[in-house]
């Protein structure tokens, strides 16, 4: 996947709205400045989904090296 | 008038003859009144007072929207969006973009970093506002990326000392001159706290002047602010409406095909400005101010109690003036005037406490309260005092008033005579709402004493470092002036080791954040990582550090070794890690020689050795809990990484300086050191780690503070409330106390009485309030660290402190219920 600016407000929209992430409250020492960055915090439902796309992933790897091992 | 004068002089003379009743009332009524205005003045300054603009009403402020409905995610606008909608929006007769952007400030006596706005030229008209000296930027200004300013007042204050002859002069921001073509008015703030970006009022405005990259980049930067003047008779709905289709018609129209599903999720919002500004610190107001008028309705009821039972004593008095041939009215004047004159002597004593008042409130009140810059006492503040002291005086005055007045009998003029009927149900009214204030101040009480212990306990949290005695200051190197990581190496390097020779220096070292404001996280992966801590969240707070940071800190090294000059100087990465991180990922085993990567697990950056692990430190609040950390050198980030100037994070540090000096004598010896290396290059936010820890803690602070203030202004008041009620009681029932006086009964008998009377009042009050903040209190359970919510300490605290209150409040009538002489009471018969 390429990362882009514009690849990051669309996924984080879509992440907002399939309600894996939540945004929060600046925390209190965040000091006032202009361009204030945005604070997101990962749900529980968000969580699950992370582990099992690692889990997903770590499973292609797995199955990429066997390969490649078969191969050699 | 001649009549007034004399009732003004005659209450006068009756308020010297009773000095402690009069003492008191003025002091209830100049608190009451002081904290109302004080108050008001705030809720002028915010939510009243007109925005220092032409015409406000007509400012609407415009935002994207990305997402579907009303869920979607607010953002400014990015520089492609604002151009197209500029030139195709119907709705507007002008319209102008800003954004936030600190600079440093140099050239002047002292350097300093300052929060400016890069605006459109535009953005003068749109608000309707001259510069007082020179003119706004032309469009060929802005479109040039010229290099001009416009000072706020208070700039041209402090750099040029208001000298009227500044067009023209430069003024240094990041290094590079700025020649100055306008000041602003005095009363000028712009941007105002409240909307959601690009809300911190600027000191100098720069022209905005898109970069091409920004003008190009659909999709991204979606952070400048968009302000517009509807044009005349165009409402705000329209603006909206109009800006929600335009915005996503746009975006579907002009957005590159890949970002197709992008744009389709676009639109945009306008909302008016003033509501921007003022809504978010709204309900707040509003609710104290009730809470604060509500106290001063409370205060006149008491003080009519006690105006009441001193006009009894007055019986006789007035009973004269009517056989001389006063008229009802007359008598009622004259009271009305004499209880007008408290009121003015306790508004006057009020104004002056409500400056200071509001003063102090200001200081400590939340970010989230816009316009509190310039609280001023003006005219406006000046009426409603006035008003308010007026109305006073008749609520205080009235009942009493019309009480005395009544057509006297024949009885009234012998000494004493008869209560008459009305007495009883006075009583009831008046000792009902003394026992509802007994009530409320429990209920004001027990939340304090909540709070307060809350608050005891936040501050006894143990934050990981060691704040007194330990200095802090931050510096930010500009790209102008140092452009490559070399540079930002070689600066930082040489400055810490000026600082450590400082004499009584006992250690330096820097770091990119503090604790307690510890806001990178980061995802990392372990070396060989053991099945049972897979599933573990491996997330952590991440610092770069340099020097003796932590020995500067006095955050203990538990295990292995810290950072030394020969890992900074290249080899192999290292890192250390907090306590939190080792117990989570490696429980009992040593995490010391293991290794660490930043990234996952299955694709992670290059592996970085463990070499020690520290003491826990807060990341955030007193309150939070520490999270797993790393430390890693900053001095192992390559030139590249450090000399970046688009966000510049490794430019920026914060430096730590141990020393057993006085804090003050320290920062002059840093400044020194800092002019020696850079004349221009300021320092800012010089404090001690304890002024940290404190400011850490200001909401808790500010929370204590206003319910403990309230609860002592409510304690207050319900003493005198029943006071008041008591003395009345005994006022009515001389003649009683004195036939038991004759026939025997001992003072102490009476005193009993009349202090039962009280207490009485108390325990109803008391009952009530206890099981109204046994009702409520789980929803002081947010507030509360470490402190259950109807904790049994606070609750008898509370009572405690209301029964002492009460003894002492009942004590002066009941005991000039035994100073009765029998023979005067008897003689009355």
């Amino acid at each position: 996947m390429r990362l882009w600016p514009g690849m990051l407000y669309r996924n984080l929209e879509r992440l907002v709205s399939e309600a894996l992430i939540v945004e929060i409250d600046p925390p209190h020492t965040a000091e006032p400045a202009g361009g204030r960055p945005r604070y997101f915090r990962i749900t529980p439902a968000g969580r699950r989904a992370c582990a099992a796309e690692a889990r997903r992933l770590a499973g292609l790897v797995a199955v990429a090296r066997q390969k490649k091992r078969l191969k050699a | 008038m001649n009549r007034l004068s004399q009732d003004v002089r005659y209450a006068a003379r009756s308020m010297r003859r009773a000095p402690l009743f009069s003492t008191v009332v003025v002091l209830t009524l100049g608190l009451a009144i002081g904290t109302t205005t004080a108050v008001f003045t705030i809720v002028n300054a915010v939510l009243l007072r007109s925005l220092p603009y032409r015409d406000p009403e007509g400012l609407v402020v415009f935002y994207e929207r990305i997402g579907k409905g009303p869920a979607a995610l607010v953002f400014g606008f990015s520089a492609p969006d604002y151009a197209a909608f500029r030139e195709r929006v119907s709705s507007l007769e002008s319209i102008a973009a800003y954004r936030n952007r600190e600079y440093e400030l140099s050239g002047v006596a002292a350097p300093d970093r300052i929060m400016g706005l890069r605006a459109s030229a535009s953005l003068l008209d749109v608000l309707g506002v001259s510069p007082v000296i020179g003119r706004t930027f032309t469009p060929a200004e802005d479109e040039a990326s010229a290099r001009v300013a416009i000072l706020s007042s208070r700039l041209w204050a402090r750099a040029f000392g208001k000298n009227p002859n500044v067009i023209g002069r430069a003024v240094m921001l990041d290094r590079h001159p700025y020649s100055v073509i306008g000041v602003l008015p005095d009363t000028f703030i712009f941007p105002a706290a409240g909307p959601l970006h690009n809300n911190v009022p600027a000191d100098v405005f720069i022209p905005i002047s898109f970069t091409v990259a920004e003008r190009s980049a659909f999709g991204s930067g979606y952070n400048i602010s968009v302000i517009g003047r509807l044009k005349p008779g165009v409402t705000p709905e329209r603006g909206d409406a109009e800006a929600h289709d335009l915005v996503g018609a746009n975006a579907r129209e002009l957005y590159p095909a890949g970002l197709a599903d992008l744009a389709s999720i676009i639109s945009a919002s306008a909302a008016p400005l003033r509501d921007e500004v003022v809504g978010r610190g709204r309900t707040l107001l509003l609710v104290v101010f009730a809470a604060v008028a509500l106290v001063l309705l409370i205060a006149c009821a008491d003080i009519a109690s006690l105006m009441l039972t001193r006009s009894l004593s007055r019986r006789r008095e007035m009973a004269v003036r009517a056989a001389l041939g006063a008229g009802r009215l007359r008598v009622v004047g004259q009271l009305l005037v004499e209880s007008g004159v408290f009121a003015l002597a306790g508004g006057a004593l009020g104004l002056g406490l409500a400056q200071a008042l509001a003063r102090v409130l200001v200081s400590m009140a939340p970010p989230s309260i816009p316009r509190l810059g310039d609280i001023t006492i003006d005219g406006r503040i000046l009426a409603f005092s006035a008003v308010v002291s007026l109305l006073t005086a008749l609520l205080c005055g009235l009942l009493p008033a019309l009480e005395l007045s009544r057509p006297a009998t024949a009885d009234a003029l012998k000494e004493g005579g008869h209560t008459s009927s009305p007495g009883r149900r006075q009583r009831r009214i008046f000792g009902s709402l003394v026992a509802l204030q007994v009530a409320v101040t429990v209920v004001l009480l027990v939340g304090a004493a909540l709070l307060f212990r809350s608050f005891s306990r936040l501050m006894a949290v143990d934050p990981g470092f060691r704040g007194d005695r330990t200095l802090t200051l931050a510096t930010s190197l500009p790209v102008a002036a140092y452009p490559t990581g070399a540079d930002v190496r070689s600066f930082y390097t040489r400055f810490l080791e000026r600082l450590a020779s400082i004499p009584g220096v006992a250690a330096v070292g820097a770091s990119t954040e503090l604790p307690l404001g510890v806001r990178e996280r980061r995802a990392f992966a372990i070396e060989n990582e053991r099945e049972a801590t897979r599933e573990i969240d491996h997330g952590g707070a991440h610092e770069l550090v340099i020097g003796r940071y932590f020995e500067a800190l006095g955050i203990p090294l538990k295990r292995g070794r810290a950072f030394t000059p020969q890992d900074e100087g290249g080899g192999e990465p290292v890192v250390m890690v907090n306590e939190a991180l080792a117990r989570r990922l490696w429980r009992d085993d040593d995490p010391v020689g293991q290794r660490i990567a930043w990234g996952s697990a299955t694709e992670h950056g290059p592996w970085m050795r463990v070499i020690g692990v520290v003491g826990d430190v807060k990341q955030g609040p007193l309150d939070t809990e520490t999270v797993p950390q790393l430390y890693t050198p900053w001095l192992q980030v390559d030139n590249q990484m450090l000399g970046e100037s688009v966000i510049g994070i490794f430019r920026s540090l914060r430096l730590v300086v141990k020393t057993p000096l006085e804090p003050s004598a320290m920062a002059s010896a840093i400044h020194r050191e800092v002019r020696a290396l850079d004349p221009a290059l300021p320092v800012t936010a010089v404090q001690t780690m304890a002024d940290v820890v404190r400011t850490s803690a200001a909401t808790p602070r500010f929370n204590t503070l206003l319910v403990g203030a309230f609860a002592l202004l409510a304690l207050l008041l319900a003493g005198i409330g029943i006071a008041g009620v008591l003395a009345t009681s005994v006022s009515r029932r001389t003649q009683e106390l004195g036939v038991r006086l004759a026939l025997g009964a001992r003072p102490r008998t009476l005193l009993a009485m009349v202090l039962s009377e009280g207490m009485a009042l108390a325990a109803i009050g008391l009952a009530v309030g206890w099981s109204v903040a046994w009702m409520l209190a789980r929803v002081m359970g947010s507030l509360l660290f470490e402190v259950h919510p109807r904790d049994p300490l606070a609750f008898a605290g509370a009572a405690a402190l209301m029964g002492i209150v009460a003894v002492a409040a009942s004590g002066i009538p009941a005991w000039r219920a035994t100073r009765v002489q029998p023979i005067s009471a008897l003689r009355r018969e």
